[in-house]
């Protein structure tokens, strides 16, 4: 009988390879760190596979699900990031220190699975929680192009390069963010009768949308800067984690 | 004018002002004082809600009228931005990024006006609890009717608190299609719409939309009831939102597929 102790060793393993291939990454042997990574979102997507396997749904909520979910995402958007091209483990650094925190914080939590709510079953419910995982990892992974291009400060082509590819994450991660408002606003207009609520989850959201919008339309002067657009670019990813996490620590 | 009101910098403090006076209702919604304020919108019309109950905390009403006037200029900045910098740019060498750019846009204007008409149009009545056999007139006209309500799970589930009862309303202990009102909707006697409701299927009828949103508990002398909890809305826009809501998903996601790869480059 399969139960959620079988994640334990996918879930040690996926951590092993995201500290290994971080190391590798900060000491500069990057081809080797994405093959390492590679291990680590391997094992993150047998992980995934478990989840979906024990609880006939995709991850959806809870710190163990979410996690498991955003590092296996993170682990591809790292995959992807230097695939091309040689960017001396600007990006490597960053995202596989980032993946091996998320999976490393999970050392210290409870790792259940989420209890397995009646409206799981629900299409639009799915969707939603799909949607806003995803979001949450594209929109991680913008944060992580910004802030490269925070260091490569002195090599304008290459900050060039880092920013574009950051906007690229940021409209996909604000798209993947407005299909899960979609899919959450039919889930509430099928379920409380009105397709949004005044609440603190509206708020939020909307802020989040707003945050995202606001790194698009930054004044002439203030995005010649670096430091403001970085900051900007980073903030909707960095904001957004922190929210799940507030979010799922008060469930 | 247009031209300032068109203009990034605008931009940039409508989004800072809109973001901020959400972020005080976060504040608003976190506080134990006004989270029943906060939630008192939800239980009507906002119109509704505005010409009465809103007052009664004038923290949260003098909130949400600078919540509106925030989104307001943000909606004008949109439309003239829209106006003077994206319809120009149609001419750009780049016109499928362009119509792409300009549609967007203008999808998220109709959004706004979709947000902005619900506050006003048609109807809401939230909090609608009643018990087998018993009726509720409402100041519309309508009348709701609780015919029969079949639960068919253990009762105790009724008795937990709203943070238990995430957890224990798994799709093992409740069956949302076994549970089911039967209800029916009247006007001066007249029947409207009835049948039977369940959980996240509500009963439709045009823009009129019953809800079944939650089943309860009330002991009535030596014995148990099972009611429920009912929301009557109708928004004539739903559709007309959803639909430009989905078409702005697509675009956002066209945008980000469309977007031009830069030049590969090399650290070294």
């Amino acid at each position: 009988m399969m139960s959620e102790a079988h994640l334990f060793w996918p879930y040690i393993g996926a951590l092993a390879a995201a500290l290994a291939a971080a190391f590798l990454a900060w000491t500069g042997r990057v081809r080797a760190a994405r093959w390492t990574g590679l291990v680590g979102t391997g094992f993150c997507a047998v992980c995934v596979g478990l989840i979906i396997h024990l609880t006939n749904r995709p991850p959806l909520f809870g710190l163990l699900e979410s996690f498991i979910s955003i590092a296996f995402l993170l682990g591809l958007a790292a995959w992807r990031g230097e695939r091309t091209i040689n960017l001396k483990g600007l990006l490597s650094k960053r995202f596989w220190t980032l993946i091996s925190l998320i999976l490393l914080s999970l050392l210290f939590l409870p790792r259940r699975l989420n209890p397995d709510f009646y409206m799981y079953d629900y299409p639009w419910t799915v969707l939603f929680f799909v949607c806003r995982l995803t979001a949450v990892a594209v929109l991680l992974s913008a944060s992580l192009y910004y802030l490269a291009a925070l260091e490569a400060k002195n090599s304008p082509d290459l900050r060039g390069f880092l920013f574009h590819q950051g906007r690229i994450f940021l409209i996909l991660g604000g798209a993947f963010f407005l299909a899960g408002e979609f899919s959450g606003s039919v889930w509430s207009l099928n379920w409380l009768g009105d397709f949004w609520r005044w609440s603190r989850g509206f708020f939020e959201s909307t802020a989040m949308f707003l945050l995202i919008s606001a790194a698009f339309h930054l004044p002439a002067k203030w995005a010649v800067s670096t430091t403001i657009r970085a900051v900007f670019g980073a903030a909707p990813g960095l904001l957004i984690f922190g929210l799940i996490i507030i979010h799922q620590l008060m469930e | 004018m247009l031209n300032r009101l068109s203009s990034l910098t605008f931009t940039i403090w409508s989004l800072a002002s809109l973001i901020l006076s959400l972020a005080f209702g976060i504040g608003l919604a976190f506080s134990q004082t006004y989270y029943p304020a906060i939630r008192g919108i939800n239980e009507t019309l906002v119109w509704d809600w505005l010409r009465g109950p809103a007052w009664e905390d004038p923290l949260t009403a003098g909130w949400f009228m600078v919540l509106c006037a925030a989104a307001l200029s943000l909606f004008i900045n949109l439309a003239a931005c829209t106006i003077t910098k994206l319809v120009p740019r149609l001419n750009h060498r780049d016109r499928f990024r362009s119509v792409l750019l300009l549609t967007v846009h203008l999808l998220l204007i109709l959004v706004m006006i979709g947000h902005g008409t619900a506050l006003f149009t048609g109807f809401k009545y939230e909090e609608i609890k009643l018990l087998p056999g018993r009726s509720r007139e409402l100041p519309n006209g309508l009348s709701v009717k609780l015919e029969e309500v079949r639960f068919t799970d253990d009762v105790a589930l009724l008795q937990a608190d709203q943070r238990s009862a995430r957890r224990l309303f798994t799709r093992e202990a409740f069956h949302r299609r076994s549970n089911t009102a039967r209800v029916l909707v009247a006007r001066q006697g007249r029947e409207i719409a009835a049948g039977e409701l369940r959980i996240l299927e509500p009963l439709k009828n045009g823009p009129l939309r019953l809800t079944l949103t939650g089943f309860f508990i009330k002991k009535q002398g030596p014995r148990e009831q099972i009611g429920v909890n009912l929301a009557l809305s109708s928004n004539l826009l739903a559709v007309f939102f959803f639909t430009c809501y989905g078409l702005l998903v697509v675009g956002y996601f066209l945008l980000a597929l469309s977007a031009r790869r830069p030049e590969i480059v090399s650290a070294e």
